[in-house]
This record gives structure tokens, sequence and C-alpha cells, in this order.
């Protein structure tokens, strides 16, 4: 219970008014404004997993697409193909010369003259001449294949010519094939359906070498359109496997992109006071040390420029930083138990002595990336992604302030940690391989220790891919 | 502007809201962790801290009593909490025997020296009385709830206290009898 002086005292106190000075505005806004840009950045995390999930949902769309289109194509490149085969017999039967009409074959010197005249057709007559046929086994081949109405058209000339003339005499073509010849002539191919018709009625020109031509080149486009495709099918679908190794320096601290790229440990924790020659021992400066990774990756072509990447990684980071000397002695430090920790201040008994300490973490991870090739003729790719990493080993220090000592305990680093991932790289293909190396970025989204400690691992420096096709 | 608007305000990050709100409370918070430690400067060490732990957990504030009340329990928190894991103060918070003084608790003298010139007196104490006097006398905690900041012993802070108080007490009197102190003072 308080009484008359306590009250007395309490009233003087609330009289008390000083005025502090700019500095302490200063430095508050500046962590005001620090805190506000890591809250920005953190903001690009969402944006970052927006970006992989719309370039999977676009890649995996893209594929489903490709793989319908190409069914379709397969789909009606044998519709084509049954209906010209389907039409073949009525040709058979329109091509043979009828048994009024006078049928004369002309040979000169390896050229073919044939001559139709149709008794019951007056009037115009044709001729037209062929030009020559590639008479190649392969093609004649592909032709049957293609379109049997060629290959019975073929057939009587091929071992004995390699080119063949043919005549045809009509006696009267009605103004319907007329008109056929006539479209056949501007446009150059034969719609050898409605040719062939008319030919049941009436004597009609054909020209052999176009349709021979054309039908070389209907299966020969059909079929080299299924290959592409299927070829293209084969590479969406297969899983490509790659190794990648990573190799720079790493360190702990804040990333800030605001104000000077990496923010060190000693930055803002806990400002030195300089005032009035008392000493206070701030928390080491950590220095960056070397850091690596290696992975085994799977990989899936989403779409032309688009990839995506999954599998198994090892990553180590470590940094350093110098600590004081070294007490063998049980004790708890916040609210861990350690066994022994390091005073970062001198002791009556002994004057301080400052050593370096190397912290290594040991990660186990899994990494999900996107890569982008960002010009359509450069191999230049963009890689993005997130690794959800386990923490497996460390003998990392934590810094207490409230003893102002280093100490180890596992316990108190955070296991799981999310990382995020970017890269450029160059690829250069090698036989049925592709190296793609470049600069890489990686930023523990995480905080490394647990409680109110800010500090996030990163890593930068080269990353390499070495990707292979399945056998 | 109404304190409503202007947590609303900082909270959405306005930086003129914060700069206001720092010069509403600024001031009186200063006074606040003078008391409570050696210096100027280590006051305003104290102050920057606290206002950035202020503006970092404004979200917390659900304007249930004062906002000056508010910011004014994290001053003296963050007071407490720089004393402790301040080495030079760290020592002197483990109440040596050697500072403990005789206690005359009933007579006490009539205060009428100036706010600055009794604060300074206050910070001359040791730090361990100089706390326990700040947060029993002028902040209002009991003992208990001092026990539990400063993870002491209840009957050692009403010990520490008698003792501050005893301290403080013959140093007015000396003070207004033009009577140079003779006890510690750091």
């Amino acid at each position: 219970m308080q009484n008359e002086f306590e009250k007395q005292v309490q009233q003087k106190m609330e009289e008390l008014k000083l005025v502090p000075s700019a500095p302490v505005w200063q430095k508050v806004e500046m962590q005001i404004r620090q805190k506000r840009d890591r809250r920005r950045l953190i903001l690009w995390i969402p944006l970052l997993a927006l970006l992989l999930g719309g370039g999977l949902w676009f890649g995996i769309d893209q594929y489903s697409n490709d793989v319908r289109n190409n069914e379709k194509d397969i789909e009606s490149t044998n519709v084509q193909l049954q209906k010209k085969s389907n039409v073949a017999p009525e040709q058979n039967v329109t091509n043979k010369p009828n048994e009024e009409s006078r049928s004369k074959i002309e040979l000169k010197e390896g050229v073919v003259s044939q001559t139709h005249s149709d008794k019951n057709i007056t009037g115009k007559s044709q001729t037209n001449t062929l030009s020559t046929i590639e008479n190649s086994y392969s093609e004649k081949r592909r032709i049957e294949k293609g379109n049997s109405i060629i290959k019975q058209r073929k057939a009587p000339f091929e071992n004995k010519t390699d080119a063949v003339e043919t005549k045809v005499s009509d006696e009267g073509i009605d103004e319907e094939s007329m008109r056929v010849q006539q479209s056949n002539k501007q446009s150059g191919t034969v719609d050898t359906t409605l040719a062939f018709k008319n030919l049941d009625t009436a004597a009609t020109t054909v020209n052999n070498d176009k349709v021979i031509e054309e039908s070389k080149t209907v299966p020969q486009k059909n079929d080299s359109n299924v290959i592409r495709q299927t070829a293209k099918k084969q590479s969406f679908s297969k899983w490509k496997y790659a190794l990648a190794f990573s190799a720079g320096r790493s360190g702990s601290g804040r990333l800030n992109l605001f104000n000077g790229f990496f923010g060190g440990q000693k930055s803002m924790d806990y400002a030195a006071s300089p005032s009035g020659g008392q000493v206070y021992y701030p928390p080491s400066e950590v220095k960056k040390r070397g850091s690596f990774g290696i992975a085994v990756l799977a990989k899936k072509q989403l779409t032309k420029r688009s990839s995506f990447s999954t599998g198994l990684q090892y990553n180590y980071y470590s940094s350093s930083m110098l600590v004081g000397n070294r007490v063998s002695r049980d004790t708890m430090l916040g609210q861990y138990n350690v066994s022994q920790y390091y005073l970062n201040y001198p002791t009556n008994n002994a004057a301080i002595t400052f050593e370096s300490y190397h912290n290594r973490y040991h990660f186990v991870s899994l990494p999900l990336a996107i890569d982008w090739q960002l010009l359509r003729k450069v191999p230049l790719n963009l890689s993005t992604g997130l690794s959800f990493q386990y923490l497996v080993k460390t003998n990392g220090l934590m810094f207490d302030f409230s003893r102002q000592a280093y100490f180890h305990n596992k316990d108190a680093f955070s296991r799981f940690q999310l990382f995020s991932d970017l890269g450029l790289t160059y690829s250069i293909r090698v036989k049925n391989t592709s190296i793609a190396v470049g600069p890489g970025l990686q930023y523990g989204l995480s905080r490394l220790e647990k409680g109110n400690s800010n500090h996030h691992l990163f890593m930068y420096g080269l990353k390499a891919q070495w990707s292979f096709n399945k056998k | 502007m109404d304190q409503y608007v202007l947590v609303k305000d900082c909270l959405k990050g306005k930086m003129a809201a914060q700069k206001q709100l720092y010069d509403l409370f600024a001031g009186p918070m200063l006074s606040v962790c003078y008391r409570y430690t050696k210096s100027v400067a280590d006051a305003e060490d104290v102050l920057h801290e606290g206002f950035v732990k202020v503006y970092f957990n404004l979200h917390q504030y659900k304007f249930k009593g004062e906002l000056g009340a508010w910011i004014r329990r994290i001053m003296v928190t963050t007071a407490i909490n720089y004393l402790k894991r301040n080495a030079r103060y760290q020592s002197e918070l483990l109440f040596p025997d050697e500072h403990l003084h005789a206690v005359d608790n009933e007579a006490h003298p009539e205060v009428k020296m100036e706010a600055k010139e009794l604060a300074d007196l206050i910070r001359q104490l040791p730090p361990g009385y100089q706390t326990i006097l700040n947060l029993y006398a002028v902040e209002g905690f009991n003992h208990v709830e001092i026990g539990k900041m400063l993870g002491i012993q209840e009957s050692t802070s009403r010990s520490q206290y008698a003792r501050a108080r005893a301290l403080l007490i013959q140093w007015i009197e000396q003070k207004d009898n033009g009577i140079k102190k003779s006890v510690y003072a750091k």
C-alpha cells in the first residue's frame, strides 16, 4: 500500500518532462521501414506460388490440348485414308477401258502413250501429256499404302517405263466433266473422288502426274504429321532426369533488397550503446562461408518453353563468427539446457579471447521448380521455385542476449524450412544431354531459429544442371 | 486526432500517423526510461527499442484502457529487459548485501525538490533499488508482480524496496539540509 511519500514521488515523476533527441526517431523510422520492406518481400511469396501454380496449370493444359489435337489429327488422317481406299474400287471400274472404248498404248523409248476414245461420247478430245514419274520403289510402296487408286493406275506402267504419256480421246464430254477438268487445271490438284465419279459417265482428262503427285504427298504429309506429332507427344510425356549442382557463399541474416543487399546478423538486433564509456557486447558479425548443393531431379517438359522439375536435394550451408571464452558448465540459457557456451565479454577471472567458429547446416530437401525459356531462340532459362528443407544436422550457435553468450542447442533451430530459389541458366546441348549453367540465389523464407530471432539462411553462387533423356 | 483513428492509421502503415504517435508519447516515455537507466543515452536506447516494439505490436492493442498506459507498460518491460541483458546493470541487479542500508520506514520528509532533481536522485540509487523503487512507488506494481518481473522472491522485493526508500529519504533530507550525500552513488 502506497503512503504519502510514494504519492509525492509519483506526482513528482509525472511532472518530469524530457524531450528525446532527433536520432531516436530516425532509428525507429528506419526499423519500421525495414519491417515494412520485409512484409513487401513476403507479399512476393504468394505471387511466386501463383506464378508456379499458373505455370503448372498452363503447362498441363497445353500438354493435354496437344495430346487431344494429336488424337484428332490421327483420327482425321485415318478417316481420309479410309475414304480414299473406299474410293479405289470405283476408280478401278472407271479406269478400266470400256468395252466400247478403244485404248491405244504407244510405246516410244520408255514413253507410253495412251489414248482413250469413247464411242458414245462425241465431240471434244483431249490430249494430256503426263510428266515424268519418278519410278522409285520406295515411293511406290508409300503410294500403295496411301492410295490404292494410284497403285492401280501406276501398275501397268511401272515395270515398263520411266515416264508415261497418256492420251485420252473423248468423243463427247458433258459439261460437268469439263468443269471438273478446268477446275483441276486451275487448282493443279485433282479431286479424285469427283473425277472418278465423272469417269463413270463421261470421259475426262486426268492429269495423272498431278494425281500421282498428290497421292504421293498425301500419305507423306500424313505420315510426317503423325511422326512429328508422335515425337512431340513422346517428348512432352517423357520425364527427363537431371543432376544438379550448386556452389557459392552462404550466411545467415536478412535479405534486404531495399537497403543494401544482405544485412548481417549484427545489423539491427540490438544497437550497441555508446553511452558513458560503459561497454555493451553485441553479438559478433556473421560472415559468409562456402556452401554447396547436389540434387537428383526429374524434369518434365510442360510446353515448348517451360518445364517442371522435382527431386531430392542435399544442401550444405555454413557461416562463421567470432566467439569469446568457452565455459563448460550445465546451465539454462533462455529455455534451453546447455552444457557449454561462449561468453562474449571479459570476466573477472579471464580476459576475453576471440576465436572463429564455423556454423554448419545440413539440409535434405524437396525442390519444386519451373524453368522458363525467356527467348524463343536463345536457351536462356529463368528458374523459379520453392524447396521444402529439413535440417538434418547442425552445430550452429545462437546468441542469448540476457547472458551475452553463444550456445548450441539443436532444438533452438526450426527443423523445417521453406526456401525460395531463383536462377538464370544458359543451356548447351551435347548429344542427347543438355548442360545448363548460371547464377542462382536461395533464400530461407522461414526463420532459422525459433523465437523472436529473425535470421534467415541464404546462399548465392553458381548452379549447374546436367539433363539427359530416360533410356 | 482521435487516438482510435491514429492507431488505425499507424496499423495501415501511414508514416505520418506513426510520427504523430511518436511525438505524442516520446516525451513522457523518455521520462519513464530515464528513471530506470543511468544515462540519457541509455534512456534513449530503451525508448528506441520500446517504440519499435510499440509499432510492431500495435495490432495487439484492443482499445481497452489508455493507449498511453499500454505504451508505458511496454517501455517499463523494455527497460527491465535492457537492464537484465546489460552486463553493467546485471551484476547490480543481484542486490549484493554490502549495498543494503538501514531502514526507517515511518518518517519521511516532504518532497519539495524539482521533478528532475528527484529523478536524478533515484537514478543514483543502486540499479536494483532504483528498479524496485520505480516499479513500486511510481508505476504502482505490488511486490508479487515485481518479484515475477525481476525473477526474485516477493520478500526480497519488499525488503529491497524498504532499503531503497530509506536511502532515498536520507538523500532527500541531506539535500534539503545542504549536506553532501555520504552513501552509495554509482
